[in-house]
């Protein structure tokens, strides 16, 4: 197989030059589909880091009693920081928390105060949003612990709707490649069948299966990539302008990906699924032919007997 | 029979998915080294048969063994290992239009992956026996039919196969030319290449005296040695 991968180079650079209307439309073709499957693509991604920035940043505040002293504090710290499900633990203090409060309202609340009612707090990151009630219940029987929150209201009421946004951006991409798989199947077929002869000649003279689907192959990984590649291009061109206008426009957007972490997971996403889609698309079309042509069983005798 | 069969067919029924029935209880032995004319009207089976040689179409009843082989049941993974000592040669030459001469002569051995030494020393052995080394250079479409069919002859014989099947090789050229392609294979038969060539034209078969069979509607209906083939004025008129 390697001695003849010269070959295989030369019968594939020479069917895409000879029958170069098709190739083109066999490309622009894949371009176009992968073209759609980028865009929805980063569709996904910002969905998916949306939900997942959310949720790997959800807290829940343990409030400390009064009489517990610093080093106390310190010790019930060590002690949430190693129970299972906790990212990190954060002390705030009594004074930090009367501080974060001041900072949020206009009102001076020392005026309407006579001393800080706020109790000190533990500020813990959660790493599972769905073990938050449990983890909660365990914190909470834990001595010198007061009271934890965690919007356990509005945690029950968005988590479905981001689990159900993640299931369907999974079932989608799932949907697009197939759809894509499909188009470039097709489109490779139509190729296929201009070069029946070829595929006969190589037959007749004994050429095996493989080696006759291998410059299919090659021809469906250069579609697969140039298409990627090209639609890339294209998709990160929109997405620059995109960002441009929502950062002119709007001061924050928690939506939007960082322009490199998307490109970067795009890049690696549209390749592979490139390549991937344009051989097996080639191999399913290549087979799809082999096999109307195999040496196939004919009608057997019970049929015949005249 | 002189020789060791290299194809025989053992009571070989061959019925298309359209249910027509091609071959019917075909009883038939070539030896080695034989020159065998197929006859028969259009339509009779003879190209049904040579199918079923080279493996494009599998015997529904009964057995057919190729160089020893019994390939009724063979998988079609081990066709083309078969197949590399078949030569083929077709009325409409199947030559690729893009590449020169030589470029189709060889396609034939790096399509099995044969050395490159090994194809730079057979494409011009190959053409000389056809006589076409002067035209290596050229592409089909600048050769005449005769000159076509001998490139065409060049390809299925470069790999020295055992059995060279024709299938109505003549069928697109003039008499002369006609003539000229069975002295061509006559000489690769001479040189010990089983030659079995389906053909309708009466001249052809009746001047070179080689073993004929006969067939019509799908059965062998006589097999001489050194046979005449008569076609009668009205099928005659209908072939042409």
């Amino acid at each position: 197989m390697m001695r003849s991968f010269g070959f295989f180079l030369e019968e594939t650079f020479e069917g895409i030059k000879r029958h170069s209307a098709s190739s083109l439309v066999t490309f622009l073709q894949v371009f176009i589909s992968l073209f759609f499957l980028g865009v929805c693509l980063i569709f996904i991604i910002i969905i998916n880091h949306f939900v997942s920035n959310f949720l790997n940043n959800m807290e829940m505040g343990a409030f400390l009693s009064d009489e517990l002293t610093y080093e106390q504090s310190v010790e019930l710290m060590d002690v949430v920081e190693n129970l299972s499900g906790v990212r990190a633990v954060q002390y705030v203090s009594k004074e930090e928390a009367f501080a974060i409060m001041q900072q949020r309202t206009t009102v001076d609340i020392a005026d309407l105060v006579s001393e800080n009612p706020l109790p000190a707090s533990l500020k813990i990151t959660v790493i599972n949003p769905r073990a938050a009630e449990e983890l909660a219940g365990s914190i909470a029987l834990l001595e010198g612990v007061d009271d934890v929150a965690y919007g356990e209201a509005q945690l029950q009421s968005i988590l479905p709707i981001f689990y159900g946004l993640e299931m369907i951006s999974f079932y989608l991409a799932i949907f697009l490649v197939g759809a894509t798989l499909i188009t470039i199947v097709n489109t490779i077929r139509l190729a296929i069948l201009t070069r029946a002869k070829e595929i006969k000649i190589m037959q007749l003279v004994g050429a095996t299966s493989w080696f006759i689907r291998f410059p299919f192959l090659l021809e469906g990984l250069i579609y697969g990539i140039g298409g990627a590649a090209l639609s890339l291009g294209l998709v990160a061109v929109g997405y620059s302008l995109l960002m441009d206008y929502i950062q002119n426009n709007y001061i924050f957007n928690p939506w939007m990906v960082d322009y490199d972490q998307m490109m970067a997971n795009l890049a690696i996403m549209m390749f592979v699924l490139g390549g991937l889609i344009g051989v097996i698309g080639s191999l399913l079309a290549v087979d799809k032919h082999l096999k109307s042509d195999e040496y196939r069983p004919s009608l057997k005798s019970e049929t015949v007997t005249s | 029979m002189p020789h060791e069969p290299v194809i025989h067919f053992q009571r070989v029924t061959l019925v298309y998915p359209n249910l027509v029935r091609a071959l019917e209880d075909v009883e038939l032995e070539i030896g080695e080294g034989e020159f065998c004319f197929l006859v028969g009207p259009t339509g009779c089976g003879k190209s049904s048969l040579m199918r079923c040689v080279y493996m494009s179409e599998r015997p529904s009843k009964g057995h057919l063994r190729v160089l020893g082989r019994d390939i009724t049941d063979l998988p079609p993974s081990r066709v083309p290992h078969l197949r590399r000592r078949l030569g083929v040669v077709f009325q409409d030459f199947q030559l690729l239009g893009y590449k020169t001469v030589a470029e189709n002569v060889a396609f034939s051995l790096q399509v099995i992956g044969a050395p490159v030494a090994d194809i730079r020393r057979k494409v011009p052995l190959a053409l000389r026996m056809v006589g076409l080394e002067n035209k290596a250079k050229m592409r089909p479409d600048e050769l005449s039919g005769g000159e076509q069919q001998r490139v065409a002859i060049a390809r299925a014989i470069i790999n020295a196969p055992p059995i060279l099947l024709c299938d109505e090789p003549t069928g697109n050229l003039d008499p002369d030319t006609s003539r000229d392609i069975v002295r061509l294979l006559t000489l690769i038969n001479q040189r010990g290449t089983t030659v079995i060539m389906a053909t309708h034209d009466a001249q052809i078969v009746n001047s070179f005296k080689r073993r004929v069979v006969y067939i019509e509607d799908g059965r062998v209906m006589w097999d001489r040695d050194q046979g005449e083939y008569k076609v009668d004025d009205e099928k005659l008129r209908l072939l042409s």
